[in-house]
């Protein structure tokens, strides 16, 4: 496919990314011969195959629902860039300033 | 039938329901907090209130390298949910990330089920106007609560206690057709996760949520208009009246000939008033795939089976057997089994004895002990015991309640305190016939117009004479004694 | 001369009393402190004689207080962990990584943190916030990666051991770059809690060793269930050493066909023949294989490492930890521009990559198209063990190349992964050894077993490693190469 500046401006956006003009440029002109190198899958008949993360045996482990203890109480914070009164501090959302999306 | 069901009978929107009038299909999401210890993926202890980001580690605080692990117990609540509605249960679940960035979300995705979640299909029962209704659901799957956002002060602070407890979130076909069938149905999913014992069913500590979402159409299209999403429900309530709003809001702008835009609003209590999302709308892409950190989750027939065994009698079925058993109303029956403490405790006390006495005590004074306390300070075998008393006559109906408030506040055995209050009904004819001598002595002017034709005095020499016994007297003796004297 | 023991050696001497486990230490620190300058291994050392002072490594265990290193995306409590990122530069770890909790609890004692590139993600240990390691045969050249930090310290006797991850030939690919043993393990063998993780369904921690018997020693310590890793095995640890003890003989070795076209140097080419000829000699059978999708590999892979990548770096967001751009008014700024200057090119083009896959509208074409082709590959590999008991393919298709060389192509990078990635595709075990020198600069050649087959591949490895002595020719060259680079 042809990766257009459209795309790699939504991409950066839901990675968020910030690229300068040049950047985004030199990024189109990478992703775009990646994707032309991987084009070759497209070629393949893979119509009945089931993708591999399918075919995992399951089960694996499972917890009891025994409660162990947290981390020391300033330990969550000690590396945070921004924190008040015990909780993160971030600038506001202008956008979406909705309360999550459980 | 059951996929029609709960539309039946809704009335219809617009005039009158004619040909032009706009029916409304209503689809729910509920979000329920899993009563587990632990949170999903970690040991961190699941507890509402308390200091911020106090219950965190590695694994819910998203830091380099932590790895989840599945808590068998969320499972199971789970699978309780869906086995208790007929749900198909997927043998192979597949755990996904749902990727979005947001500050209460640590990993920048959110562990849940997509392609195929945990249960599939299954359907609600529930009651609307006294009526039986049922609703079908889409799916039951797992996932994992975000932490809380405050927003103040020109920035937004947060606390990850939340992020990571076990939720299941409950689709609903979009079959609703009005806000009153929403919250009536809300009541009976409430009633039946609590009642599982799967989640505390608190709304205003977050524990339950709803959101919904809603189009209308011309009453007899089968399409599906443009629908809405309504957030921000705090409560049955409030999806009741956010519903009617966007009803009448949407029925407004189509009888006007203006297109719904397919858009989430936010519902006000305060303003009363849905509003849409401020800011701008992007196209969400959560680009979900395969959890790589979680294999499959693998549930067998044997694990299936096992969490099946261990289901109680459910609410809908304990319902109608209580109308059978104890000849109850719907509403009587509805009411014994808003829990499972209370309709325990409505068994016990009716067992062996007049089930619609102890419905009536139950509902009444009972359920006002256990506002008033907080429990139920009666053992039911107690209240049997006191209602026996009633049944055979032995104490009348308002000295059952003093006695109750003594047993209530005191404890002890009714006996014992119908005879330390002295309220056993007085039947000993000898002692009575004094009793009502001394009245018909003591009040000469009144039997005196009584023998005139006052013979409505009657009432008032009954009345004198329970008032000397302080309402122990048989009544029937009473008025045997006085007709002797007085007619005789 | 004790820096250049090797384990075995180490162990046996400290056993005979002939030198501590302290004295050991110290020797390497001292050879750290005069050549890491020039090879920027290391990105962190332990305080010297901290293990002794802070009484964490008591001379007992099967590691008698020897030192080992971590690569630096895994945590130990109280160690920067910076996966070689501006992201993570003054990330401190609260908790240990499962895989260095049983070195430590081996007996081992922490000496410090390689270097690597960034986040795992590179071949050649250029794009890290460090700098770019060199390799120790020759200074111009790359060692390497993702695990070059840990090739050359091994390589150039500044460690005794190493632990790297491989993700798709990050450790392999750097052991064979610089003349060392480099074992990746079947997927789940050892716990990826606390590896800070580049692609979670790929990536697993290994050993980079002198010889072919330490790394099974290695091994064997760090593999086994982890409670915490719900993608590891529980599966009995094998007896690798006494594997690496047995001989080659009766061995079924697979040589796939056509590898060719995938782009092999000449003298790759040779030393691979002279390794199925020795192996040969030593009793095994050459066995032709196909492996028709190996071709599509490479492929598959950079698609699906980068997606589970996009996904897995989502948490670096600058809001809990890590690097915060500096005067963000709003949420969307913060991240964007804290992750824009955090991340480096490579993994900015990985993200990208990677997000682009999952996308909505490219999501089948890409991600899901390469997930099937992955169980195409597995199932070319189930294939090829109904007629041989391992495989026998170079590790890289050429010998080390010059620092800056790919660096503006990312493809070419991209490509020099081609043996090694299949192995990580169906989570295989496979063990580098050294065995030719082209020009001056190893090759190494590669044994890859069935599922939980590792004590096959460390048989056929020792057969290898009996073959090709390269002891004497590593230390040779990497002191020349070292004189050469002292000299100004």
């Amino acid at each position: 496919m042809e990766l257009g500046e459209d795309v790699v401006r939504h991409v950066e956006s839901l990675a968020r990314l910030e690229l300068t003009g040049d950047e985004r440029e030199a990024m189109r002109r990478d992703l775009q011969r990646i994707l032309d190198y991987v084009a070759e899958l497209a070629a393949l008949d893979l119509a009945d195959v089931p993708p591999f993360a399918e075919t995992r045996p399951g089960g694996g482990v499972l917890r009891e629902d025994a409660a162990r203890p947290s981390l020391p109480a300033s330990a969550a914070l000690d590396g945070a860039p921004a924190a008040a009164a015990g909780h993160f501090v971030v600038p506001p959302a202008i956008a979406a300033a909705e309360d999550g999306d459980a | 039938m059951s996929a029609r069901g709960a539309n039946e009978g809704a009335a219809p929107r617009g005039a009158n329901g004619g040909p032009a009038g706009w029916e409304a299909v209503i689809g729910l999401e509920i979000h329920a907090q899993l009563r587990t210890r632990s949170k999903a993926f970690c040991g961190c202890e699941v507890r509402f209130g308390g200091e911020a980001n106090t219950r965190c580690c590695p694994v819910c605080l998203g830091l380099p390298g932590a790895l989840p692990v599945l808590n068998r117990r969320a499972v199971e609540l789970a699978l309780r949910v869906g086995l208790a509605l007929g749900c198909r249960v997927v043998e192979r679940s597949v755990m996904a990330r749902k990727n979005y960035f947001y500050p209460d979300l640590p990993k920048g995705y959110q562990i849940t089920q997509y392609e195929a979640p945990l249960c599939e299909g299954g359907e609600v029962p529930f009651l609307l106007d006294g009526e039986e209704r049922r609703l079908r659901l889409t799916r039951i799957h797992l996932e994992e609560d975000a932490g809380k956002s405050l927003h103040a002060g020109g920035e937004t602070r947060v606390d990850l206690n939340r992020a990571g407890v076990p939720l299941i979130e409950i689709v609903t076909e979009p079959e609703l057709a009005s806000p009153a069938a929403a919250h009536a149905f809300l009541v009976a999913l409430r009633r039946l996760l609590v009642w599982l014992a799967v989640c505390d069913g608190n709304m205003e500590e977050g524990s339950l949520r709803c959101d919904a979402n809603v189009s209308l159409r011309l009453a007899g299209e089968t399409g599906l208009g443009v629908k809405t999403e309504l957030k921000n429900l705090n409560s049955f309530r409030g999806v009741e009246q956010a519903l009617a709003f966007e009803i009448d809001r949407q029925e407004r702008r189509l009888a006007a000939g203006e297109p719904v835009a397919p858009e989430t609003r936010l519902w006000d209590a305060a303003r009363r008033e849905a509003r849409p999302m401020r800011g701008k709308e992007t196209v969400q892409d959560y680009r979900y795939f395969p959890e790589p950190d979680l294999p499959p989750l693998a549930v067998d027939a044997a694990w299936r089976e096992a969490v099946r065994a261990g289901l109680p009698e459910l609410p809908d079925a304990r319902r109608r057997r209580l109308q059978a058993e104890h000849g109850l109303t719907v509403d009587e029956a509805e009411l014994l089994t808003a829990d499972r403490d209370l309709a325990d405790y409505y068994e016990a006390a009716a067992a062996g004895g007049d089930g619609a006495l102890a419905a009536h005590w139950v509902a009444g004074e009972i359920l006002r002990l256990r506002k008033e306390t907080g429990g139920f300070p009666v053992p039911p075998a107690v209240l049997g015991g006191l209602l026996a008393r009633v049944g055979e006559g032995a104490v009348s109906h308002t000295a059952a309640k003093a006695v109750l408030e003594r047993l209530a506040a005191e404890g002890g055995e009714p006996d014992a305190w119908i005879a330390r209050l002295g309220l056993a009904r007085l039947d000993d004819a000898a002692v009575l016939a004094g009793i009502v001598d001394g009245v018909l002595a003591a009040h000469p002017a009144e039997l005196a117009r009584y023998r005139g034709g006052r013979t409505k005095l009657f009432r008032f020499f009954v009345g004198r004479v329970m008032q000397e016994t302080g309402g122990r007297a048989d009544p029937r003796l009473v008025d045997r004694l006085l007709r002797e004297r007085l007619d005789g | 001369m004790l820096e250049s023991l090797t384990l075995g050696e180490a162990l046996a001497g400290i056993e005979r009393g002939d030198f501590s486990a302290d004295e050991v230490t110290a020797a390497l620190d001292a050879r750290i402190d005069s050549l890491d300058p020039h090879l920027n291994a290391y990105v962190h050392r332990a305080p010297a004689g901290a293990g002794a002072a802070a009484g964490i490594a008591p001379a007992g265990g099967p590691l008698c207080g020897l030192p080992f290193t971590l690569k630096d995306n895994m945590n130990l409590r109280g160690t920067p962990t910076g996966c070689a990122s501006r992201i993570l530069a003054s990330y401190e770890s609260p908790y240990d990584c499962t895989a260095a909790a049983r070195l430590l609890a081996a007996g081992g004692r922490y000496l410090g943190k390689t270097n690597m590139d960034e986040f795992g993600m590179g071949s050649s240990n250029e794009y890290s916030a460090h700098g770019p390691v060199r390799n120790p045969w020759d200074l111009a050249r790359a060692p390497g990666g993702s695990s070059g930090g840990a090739a050359a310290a091994v390589a150039a006797d500044l460690a005794l051991f190493a632990l790297g991850s491989d993700t798709g030939g990050s450790i392999r690919q750097p052991a064979a770059l610089c003349g060392v043993v480099g074992a990746k393990p079947t997927y789940g063998r050892v716990s990826r809690y606390g590896l800070v993780a580049f692609a979670s369904s790929l990536d697993q921690i290994g050993p980079l060793a002198k010889d072919v018997a330490d790394a099974a020693r290695v091994l064997e310590l760090i593999m086994g269930p982890d409670p915490r890793d719900a993608t590891s095995l529980d599966a009995p640890v094998p007896r690798l050493l006494a594997a690496a003890r047995k001989s080659a003989r009766g061995l079924r070795v697979g040589l796939p066909e056509g590898l060719a076209v995938l782009g092999l140097d000449d003298a790759v080419a040779a030393a691979w023949e002279a390794a199925a000829a020795a192996l040969a000699a030593q009793g095994a059978e050459r066995v032709a294989v196909s492996l028709p999708r190996l071709r599509h590999a490479t492929a598959a892979y950079y698609l699906l490492a980068t997606a589970e990548a996009s996904s897995n770096l989502a948490r670096y967001d600058g809001v809990r930890y890590g690097l915060r751009a500096a005067g963000a008014a709003d949420l969307d700024a913060l991240y964007r521009r804290s992750r824009a200057e955090g991340f480096g090119p490579e993994v900015r083009r990985r993200i990208m990559l990677g997000t682009f896959a999952l996308s909505r509208g490219y999501y089948e074409e890409y991600y899901l198209r390469a997930q099937k082709l992955r169980t195409l590959l597995a199932r070319d590999f189930d294939q090829a063990w109904e007629r041989c008991d391992c495989l026998l393919l170079p590790t890289t298709p050429g010998p080390a190349f010059r620092l800056g060389e790919r660096l503006d192509d990312p493809l070419a990078m991209y490509l020099g992964d081609v043996f090694t990635l299949p192995v990580n595709l169906a989570g295989l075990p496979a063990v580098s050894v050294p065995t030719a020198v082209h020009a001056g600069l190893p090759l190494g050649m590669q044994v890859v077993g069935r599922p939980l087959d590792e004590v096959t591949v460390f048989r056929a490895a020792a057969a290898l490693e009996r073959a090709f002595p390269f002891r004497e020719t590593r230390r040779r060259a990497v002191a020349a190469a070292l004189d050469a680079g002292d000299a100004p």
